[in-house]
């Protein structure tokens, strides 16, 4: 039953990816990144895990720098409202 | 009922009800909190399986160091409710993450194939396929770094 997590997190973090807020969107990047890692966990190449645990952690780190701008911008984290690369 | 068989289903409930309550709950802490849930379940699953090293990881960088930063960025950005639409598109949304579930199980979740496991999708992945893996990775670079240029010609 549990082997089937990783493709559910996988799916639940592309729904996640349609939110308006941005910060459940960051957390559902991680969602999806978390699917990744327990994958490749499974699987018999397991260094490959230690890349991605640093590419999740900096993927957060970025991510939330970014919301931190674009807060301190728009004044709102709605993805809706902000047109920002409308140009 | 043995221990290990109760200690993966409570992880199970813990990652489900994790993902489903960060995804639906309107307020920002609540979510991150959700979002704790959810690690803690995943590395109980992976502590049963002997997974240490990946376990300890999730519980000290995630529930630790980053979820102090993103409960800072939550309290920060102020705990405002966002909706997000009707009860109907949260239920849309759902029936679509079933369907992907579906697509990306390969079926077997329901139909129980055997040959089709997580360990041989991964060995797919990044075995016989890790060629193309590479050259999806440079395509989604190029798209990135066409991205970035097309915003610099609209800026000018």
């Amino acid at each position: 039953m549990m082997e089937y997590i990783p493709f559910f997190l996988l799916a639940a973090g592309i729904y996640g990816l349609t939110r308006r807020n941005a910060l459940k969107v960051l957390l559902s990047a991680e969602i999806i990144s978390m699917g990744a890692i327990l994958l490749v966990a499974a699987s018999p190449y397991q260094p490959l895990v230690l890349f991605l645990l640093g590419a999740s952690a900096i993927e957060a780190m970025v991510g939330f720098t970014v919301l931190l701008w674009m807060y301190r911008t728009y004044e709102t984290i709605d993805l809706d409202v902000i047109r920002g690369l409308k140009g | 009922m043995d221990l290990e068989w109760f200690m993966e289903f409570l992880s199970f409930i813990m990652v489900i009800v994790g993902v489903i309550g960060m995804l639906e709950s309107r307020k920002m802490v609540r979510s991150i909190i959700y979002f704790v849930v959810m690690i803690i379940g995943l590395s109980l699953y992976l502590f049963i399986h002997s997974v240490y090293y990946l376990s300890l990881y999730l519980i000290v960088v995630y529930s630790g160091v980053a979820m102090i930063f993103i409960l800072f960025m939550g309290m920060f950005l102020g705990d405002k409710e966002m909706s997000e639409g009707g009860i109907a598109s949260s239920i849309g949304g759902w029936i679509l993450v079933g369907i992907l579930f579906f697509l990306l199980s390969g079926f077997s979740a329901v139909l129980n194939f055997p040959h089709i496991s997580v360990e041989d999708v991964s060995s797919m992945l990044f075995g016989r396929y890790s060629f193309a893996l590479l050259l999806l990775g440079l395509l989604i670079f190029s798209a990135l770094a066409s991205v970035f240029s097309m915003i610099e010609e609209v800026k000018e």
